[in-house]
């Protein structure tokens, strides 16, 4: 794939011009808070945020959506599809974190063929991502050591990193390609100097977030499910709540409920996130529960995020990007229990 | 037979006036009767309201008020004996308190308070249900006109 | 004179080796992000780990629920009107639980620690008020800071410094930074808005939901085994976070517990928000209707009934009648 540099002074240049053919999204900070909204001044961007909150895959896989209206006049039922998002031209995303972008990768393999989600996937092939190499990383990032995140950069059609006073664009896709030609007058040929400091900014963040993950991924599956029954599962969900705030807004969580909002002439079947977590998660009919507790909650979500996602997919779908960590209102730390689980725990061969 | 048989001006310049949505709660020992006296009399009040019957008004969850509202409702009224009258003795009087702390809650997330409206009426106070029906149909269509098309519930 | 620290592990390793209690629920330290984790101690080892300081800000009776009979926690003056409140309605007996009252300092607000220390923040060890300063204990050092700068909201106003209604007490009474309400003027400026102005600002707010629930599972009052917003029989709330939906969701909420009474205004709703939802001027709002309408405060007497399960024949009546133009 090629690459490409932009002057950094050109860079509000080329989105003020997206702007005017296409919704470009972007980070913008709001009650103390930074959150992928709809811009049209590229002044609007926070570029300081270390992530949004509400990660990238809800753009993609929105919190809630319609999936289609109904309608009953006499013995007719009708069927509408939802008012179909606005755009003809994609949507330009940009500000993403690889992190972020790893993660719709994996949720590519999981929404693909053969139970292809049509919404996801209509998104996936219309917008165009332009993710951010991160300029430091924090204490909760870990995403080198959960999926090669910066090794290996993906999920995004252009990645682009600063050094000095340029930008070097990196194109990762067909798509992403395409968008350069249409901006040529900006872009030039990115000379060898310019890769060498992206990737050496990379490979300088890669090394210190080896630091940041307490465990080793060496294995990790089959140590994992080795630790089927460790006490840690109990221990370590003992002052879990039970909300939905790591798996919300975790990049990678792709589980979600569908109902429907009706009344007697009609209504709409919608579908919104669910979450592993929640007690009624598993909670059948019958009232019979298979993870009764939180204990077996927690190890679900530990493990389809390190054991079950690769046995799957051939993915990792934790891609570190610390949420869960930092967001967890009593200290649930997956990086730790991980370590604790699999500290013990030796692969029955 | 009190009240009045409304003429055929009054009737259509009724039909011309925007429509409202108004849910009653009501019990069942006095107002509900009321409201049947009112009908019975002929008393002159706007079709504005859909009246769910209940067995007390200390049966009335708050949250039936607010699903009311949630599913489009443009006004909400609740009513039952007076305090003391209660048909089963104390009913009304933890309504009193619960419904207040409804109304505070309306006012504090933002319902207009013309939209909602608690009152006592016993069973013989078919002119008083009128009258309270009529006044809310006007706060209530009043309300709605400031809001065309604008209107979050 | 020993820390609070030091007389916190002495008390619950003297609790769970004569076998007064089962379980010690009390603080530990944690390793960066909120800055003390709940911990639940069961041996003298285990409640080596117990610590005190202005970074304890978590009301641990959301685990109230989950205690066995013979129990003890480590409370605040603000945590044990929570676990009172429960005592009060029933869902907790107060046999066999043993308070550790600790005599606070007041605790930090995570959110302003972050917006003041920045990215150093991340190496917090230890936190200690002296006077009216924060020190905190950094890997390049102290910083002390204003303590009525980091100081949560809910300190300022706080009248239980000194628990009340608790077996053992630990740490020093010290002078409470007080001041103004800092939720004063916001309250106000709400108050005197427009029922539109209003509902847009809760709109704005309520957009950002996600309904991931933590609200009503940290919050101490919340204890229904079956909570209405997941009856599906019938669904009061659709599950969607749409504004309309989540409206519902936090209208109800807000009529079950400050609404009736049942909110200590220990403010975790707020502080567990992950899209930072001013919840607290909701809460207030009706928990000071309360007040004004009943003269009722909750927990502060385990044998008081709920406001909501008494009445007075002379209860207000302002709010029926035909509304005032």
């Amino acid at each position: 794939m090629k690459a490409y540099q932009l002057r950094a002074e050109d860079l509000a240049k080329l989105i003020l011009r997206a702007a005017a053919e296409r919704e470009v999204w972007a980070p913008v900070r709001r009650n103390d808070l930074t959150l992928f909204e709809r811009i049209t001044d590229p002044a609007q961007i926070d570029w300081e945020a270390d992530n949004v909150r509400v990660p990238l895959r809800g753009l993609f896989l929105p919190v809630q959506e319609a999936l289609f209206t109904f309608r009953k006049e006499g013995a007719e039922v009708t069927l509408a599809a939802p008012q179909d998002e606005p755009t003809l031209a994609g949507r330009l995303i940009i500000g993403a974190r690889l992190c972020d972008a790893a993660a719709l990768e994996y949720l590519d393999r999981a929404f693909g063929d053969p139970l292809a989600d049509a919404p996801y996937r209509r998104r996936r092939e219309r917008d165009l991502i332009v993710a951010v190499t991160c300029e430091k990383e924090r204490p909760y990032c870990f995403c080198e050591v959960a999926s090669e995140v910066l090794s290996r950069p993906r999920g995004a059609d252009w990645l682009l990193t600063r050094v000095e006073d340029r930008l070097l664009v990196e194109v990762l896709s067909e798509k992403g390609e395409r968008l350069a030609q249409s901006f040529s007058d900006l872009l030039s040929e990115a000379d060898s100097q310019l890769l060498e400091a992206a990737r050496a900014i990379r490979v300088a963040i890669a090394g210190r977030i080896s630091n940041n993950a307490r465990f080793s991924p060496e294995g990790l599956p089959a140590r994992l499910m080795a630790a089927w029954d460790s006490p840690v599962w109990q221990s370590e969900s003992e002052r879990c709540l039970g909300c939905g705030i790591c798996t919300f807004l975790c990049p990678s969580c792709q589980c979600f409920d569908i109902c429907d909002r009706a009344g007697i002439l009609g209504g709409e079947r919608y579908r919104c996130y669910d979450t592993c977590q929640f007690a009624s998660f598993t909670k059948m009919a019958s009232g019979e529960n298979p993870r009764p507790t939180q204990s077996e909650r927690l190890r679900n979500r530990v493990l389809h995020k390190f054991a079950y996602s690769n046995e799957r997919f051939g993915a990792t779908a934790c891609v570190g990007c610390g949420r869960c960590v930092y967001l967890c209102p009593v200290g649930i730390d997956i990086r730790e229990v991980v370590e604790m689980a699999t500290k013990e725990a030796v692969p029955v061969e | 037979m009190a009240g009045s048989v409304s003429a055929p001006e009054k009737q259509s310049e009724a039909a011309q006036q925007e429509p409202v949505q108004i849910v009653a709660f009501f019990c069942n020992w006095c107002t509900y009767a009321a409201a049947d006296l009112a009908g019975s009399s002929r008393l002159e009040q706007p079709a504005v309201v859909r009246v769910v019957r209940l067995p007390c008004s200390g049966r009335i969850r708050p949250e039936l008020v607010l699903a009311a509202f949630h599913r489009g409702a443009d006004g909400v009224l609740v009513s039952g004996c007076h305090p003391g009258d209660c048909h089963y003795a104390q009913g009304n009087y933890f309504a009193r308190r619960r419904l207040a702390m409804l109304s505070d809650l309306l006012t504090a997330t933002g319902i207009d308070r013309r939209r909602v409206r608690v009152e006592w009426c016993s069973a013989a106070e078919a002119l008083k249900v009128a009258q309270v029906i009529r006044e809310m149909a006007e706060d209530v269509r009043e309300w709605k006109r400031e809001h065309q098309g604008a209107q979050r519930h | 004179m020993p820390s609070a620290t030091e007389q916190v592990v002495e008390q619950a390793q003297a609790l769970l080796s004569s076998g007064q209690a089962e379980v010690v629920l009390g603080y530990q330290r944690a390793p960066g992000f909120v800055l003390a984790r709940p911990l639940f101690a069961r041996t003298p080892e285990q409640a080596e780990r117990l610590m005190l300081d202005p970074g304890c800000v978590a009301d641990l009776s959301s685990y109230a629920l989950q205690l066995p009979q013979k129990a003890a926690a480590v409370v605040k003056g603000c945590d044990v009107r929570s676990f009172v409140g429960l005592i009060q309605e029933k869902q907790i007996k107060p046999e066999g639980l043993t308070f550790i009252g600790w005599n606070c300092p007041g605790v930090v607000s995570e959110r302003k620690v972050r917006q003041r220390l920045g990215d150093r923040a991340d190496t917090l060890t230890a936190v200690r008020r002296e006077g009216d300063q924060m020190i905190f204990t950094l890997a390049d050092g102290e910083q002390s800071l204003p303590a009525a700068d980091v100081l949560a909201d809910r300190c300022f106003i706080c009248k239980v410094q000194q628990p009340q209604g608790v077996q053992v007490v630990v740490g020093e009474p010290i002078t409470p930074i007080t001041s103004d309400d800092p939720l004063g003027s916001e309250l106000q400026r709400l108050h005197a808005a427009s029922p539109d102005e209003r509902r847009a600002f809760w709109a704005e707010h309520f957009e950002r939901c996600i309904r991931c629930y933590a609200c009503r599972e940290v919050c101490p009052a919340c204890c229904c085994r079956e909570c209405i917003i997941d009856c599906t029989r019938p669904v009061w709330v659709p599950r969607a976070p749409t504004e309309q939906d989540n409206f519902l969701f936090q209208q109800i909420r807000m009529l079950h517990v400050p609404g009736y009474g049942r909110c200590t205004d220990c403010g975790e709703c707020e502080r567990v928000c992950p899209v930072n939802i001013p919840l607290r001027l909701l809460t207030r709002t009706l928990h000071d209707d309360i007040v004004r309408l009943y003269n009722y405060r909750h927990g502060l007497d385990s044998e008081a009934p709920v406001p909501m399960t008494v009445y007075d024949t002379a209860d207000s009546e302002a709010h029926m009648g035909r509304p005032k133009k």
